[in-house]
């Protein structure tokens, strides 16, 4: 079986020690790749080794953890903290961070948590299966553009006129004027397919499309088409495509040229 | 609740009646007063008029018909008494001469002066061989065939005068000119000698009563002839005979002097006409005012019945008129009373409610501001302590630290520190850190069995706590740190001074529409002070901490929550809180 990779950033030694060793990571099917205690040093290290769950402090030398996940390919991400203000709680939220747990952190919070992360990625390796079974590189990601709820079709034309913005759940459901929670219950009802899902899945297709201009750079394909960053564009084009954005493009730049031979 | 939906009822109710019993009094005194008038005063008095219109109009009808009697009793004499007729009765020559006979028609004619379209005169000689009339000679009065009996002159010697005339009714007949006869007068002429040499008959017709009836005051005149019980409508020609005939007279009889008589269905007037045996009875038919007394009575009925309908109409709308300001007003109230305070009544369009509801909303606003007041004052009480712990430690060191305790916890494998320093940082985080004034029950319980897990540790199996919630209850929003602060207080004043096994229990349950927590120890109970009756009344006392509790229960819920203590001194202490269920739905 596969084990998700984690890797965990603290820059207290003590604390780091006890997650690293009391957590039965075997247990949760998690796998512990590396452990940094610095923000700059665990930039680096989440870049190389592009772990499914980052665990992270707020406060760190160097940068802050929320600051090094913005600049990480980051997916998933549960913070430790010994703060509770408000804006770093909404900063985690705007990052996508899945899970807040304060210090001292209960261990019992921490495992259950991380349960339910699992059961959520586990949730989107099923969407992404369902979106790229047996769809040959080239075609891109088959998405459903019409399926007959007015809400539904109308999200979905926001996200085909608005994808190259930095649009999300939140930015939708305001413009639908419905809660985020509906937004999501009706799509995935009349979809099959998360939200989220879907939105990357666009995204990547318009970035597919993109590739074939070879003036452009994966960083500026990364930011035409709403990724934040390229390091997170790579991230998502890997989980649907299986092979990272570069690698992608020479493969079919050299399928074009042979096939004009 | 419940009594005041009945009170509400009860007002509803006196309300609809009396507008109802008002309208039917306003409605009815009057037609009462109008029946009243009608049915004493009026009906006797259309009945004394009506008698007294029958007495006038018949006096006048036996004045006429007297006076036309008279008349050809007059004529009757006059003839009777001429020489010509009597010298050509005496000769009783079956062929008279011209001349003679043209001088008795000329005395006939003259006597009757052109009345002959209202009665005939006629002169028949005793042998009945001279014969003259002035219309066509009666049949009836050829005495040549009509021996004694059928002799209509015969009567004439038994009058009690010999030379008085004779009136009868008997001896109707119609003329060739379909005249009626109704009345004869008769008459005998007598030569020098006193001997009877014949008669005179005059035969009054019913055109001479043309004008009997004049303002048509009777539906039937009649004239009856006392002598031998007969009697004649002078109305209708055809309608003669005894009483039996005549349904009005039925139950007539004698004596026939002026008088009214009134019966069931017509009134009787009676007039006897002088100097003769006649008496004429006119006959008043009531049953038309009897109709329109009924017809009145029965509008009267319909219009009572359609006004009592009207007045509970009225009676209804009106009600509900009133009824909508004042539920909106008592509906919005109990809103307040469970400790809403958000409300605002729309004014009502009725002035006297639009005052109240803009009262009422005035009152609101001022203690909505007081609380808002007061909240602001708790608000910087509460700053002001947390600003004050801040100043002395930060925090975030704390817990840190205390995060650092639990990892070296961990890490040695110490269970019980683990669980102290976990514990006791939740703890410390809601005390400190939580900024909400709610939390759902579970997590106030929650926050309770952190507490009693570091006390367990610290007193070991001296200590038995359970704690026991409705599972439904558990998101139930209830006001922070309530249920701590009683726990505490039960371990530091109720057991911790106890020698031996220290029990508590919290209970939090739904008791039909309460919510019931408990906080129930088996410590010493409460010695040092007497609780009070009213909790306000611990304001000033050294237990700031229960008022406290109090305090804020009142201003979240109103009346409708309730704290309570029981205590036996040496058997422990029960705080009972009670909340109302429905109070979430005003959240």
């Amino acid at each position: 079986m596969t084990r998700h990779t984690i890797v965990l950033v603290e820059d207290e030694l003590l604390t780091l020690r006890e997650l690293e060793t009391t957590i039965d990571w075997t247990q949760l099917g998690l796998q512990v790749v590396g452990t940094a205690s610095d923000g700059i040093s665990g930039e680096a290290l989440i870049k190389s080794l592009e772990p499914d769950i980052v665990i992270t402090d707020i406060r760190l030398p160097g940068q802050d953890g929320l600051s090094m996940l913005a600049q990480c390919p980051v997916n998933h991400a549960i913070i430790l903290s010994g703060h509770s203000d408000f804006s770093y709680m909404q900063q985690a939220i705007r990052l996508g961070v899945f899970d807040y747990l304060l210090k001292p952190v209960d261990n019992n919070d921490l495992h259950q948590s991380l349960e339910k992360l699992l059961n959520h990625i586990k949730e989107e390796e099923v969407d992404v299966e369902k979106l790229t079974k047996g769809k040959m590189i080239e075609e891109g990601l088959e998405l459903p553009q019409s399926v007959g709820n007015y809400i539904v079709d109308a999200a979905i034309e926001f996200i085909r006129t608005s994808y190259a913005k930095q649009i999300g759940l939140q930015e939708t459901a305001e413009y639908l004027n419905i809660s985020e929670s509906h937004l999501c219950r009706l799509f995935k009802e009349y979809t099959q397919i998360n939200f989220l899902q879907y939105i990357s899945a666009w995204r990547i297709n318009k970035a597919i499309e993109l590739m074939g201009n070879p003036s452009l750079s994966i960083q500026a394909i990364a930011l035409n088409c709403g990724f934040p960053n390229p390091g997170y564009f790579a991230k998502i084009f890997k989980k649907f495509m299986g092979i990272s954005p570069s690698k992608y493009r020479n493969e079919r730049n050299y399928s074009n040229e042979s096939s004009m031979d | 609740m419940s009594a005041f939906r009945m009170k509400n009822r009860i007002l509803k109710g006196t309300l609809y009646y009396r507008l109802m019993s008002y309208f039917l009094i306003v409605m009815l005194i009057p037609l009462l007063m109008l029946t009243l008038t009608n049915f004493s005063a009026g009906n006797r008095t259309i009945g004394r008029n009506l008698v007294e219109q029958g007495e006038l109009a018949i006096d006048r009808a036996a004045i006429r018909l007297k006076t036309i009697i008279e008349s050809y009793r007059h004529k009757a004499y006059v003839i009777s008494t001429d020489e010509t007729v009597i010298a050509e009765l005496a000769a009783n020559a079956p062929e008279a001469s011209s001349s003679r006979s043209k001088a008795i028609y000329e005395t006939l004619f003259s006597v009757m002066r052109g009345d002959t379209y209202l009665a005939s005169a006629t002169v028949v000689s005793s042998s009945g061989q001279v014969r003259y009339s002035t219309h066509l000679f009666p049949k009836r009065y050829d005495i040549r065939y009509n021996q004694n009996d059928f002799n209509p002159f015969f009567n004439l010697s038994r009058t009690a005068s010999e030379t008085a005339s004779v009136i009868t009714t008997e001896n109707r007949y119609s003329t060739e000119t379909n005249a009626s006869v109704f009345l004869n007068i008769y008459r005998k002429v007598r030569d020098s000698t006193g001997l009877e040499i014949g008669y005179v008959a005059v035969d009054v017709f019913y055109e001479t009563l043309f004008n009997i009836n004049d303002r048509l005051v009777f539906s039937d005149l009649i004239l009856i002839d006392t002598s031998n019980y007969l009697a004649n409508s002078l109305i209708n020609s055809d309608l003669h005979g005894d009483f039996s005939k005549f349904p009005a007279l039925k139950s007539l009889h004698a004596p026939f002097d002026q008088r009214s008589i009134v019966e069931n269905t017509t009134i009787i007037s009676l007039a006897p006409i002088a100097n003769t045996s006649f008496v004429i009875a006119g006959i008043t038919d009531i049953t038309p005012y009897r109709q329109s007394v009924e017809h009145f009575f029965i509008i009267l009925v319909i219009i009572v019945l359609l006004g009592t309908v009207i007045a509970g109409f009225l009676s209804y709308f009106f009600t509900k008129t009133i009824e909508k300001p004042v539920n909106t007003l008592a509906k919005t109230m109990r809103k307040v009373e469970s400790g809403d305070l958000s409300v605002h009544i729309e004014e009502s369009s009725i002035a006297e409610f639009a005052q109240l509801d803009r009262t009422f909303n005035a009152m609101i606003g001022q203690i909505v501001n007081l609380i808002k007041l007061t909240r602001e004052e708790e608000e910087k009480v509460r700053e002001a302590e947390r600003k004050a712990l801040h100043s002395q430690m930060n925090p975030h060191f704390l817990f840190n630290t205390l995060n650092t305790v639990k990892a070296l916890a961990s890490l040695h494998g110490e269970e019980q520190i683990l669980t102290i320093t976990t514990k006791l940082g939740k703890l410390l985080r809601e005390i400190i850190d939580n900024r909400n004034t709610e939390q759902t029950l579970e997590n106030s319980l929650d926050l309770v069995a952190n507490y009693l897990a570091i006390q367990k540790i610290r007193y070991g199996d001296k200590l038995t706590a359970t704690i026991d919630m409705d599972k439904h209850l558990a998101h139930m929003n209830i006001p922070r740190l309530i249920i701590q602060p009683l726990v505490e207080n039960a371990i530091i004043h109720g057991l911790e001074p106890k020698i031996g096994q220290w029990t508590l229990h919290i209970g939090a349950h739904v008791v039909g529409q309460q919510v019931i927590i408990s906080i129930q120890d088996n410590g010493i109970g409460i010695t040092d002070i007497d609780i009070p009756e009213h909790l306000e009344d611990l304001a000033y006392t050294e237990h700031v901490g229960i008022y406290n509790i109090y305090r804020r229960l009142q201003l979240r819920y109103g009346d409708q929550a309730k704290l309570t203590i029981a205590t036996q001194p040496g058997e422990g202490t029960t705080v009972t809180i009670i909340l109302p269920i429905a109070a979430e739905e005003n959240v």
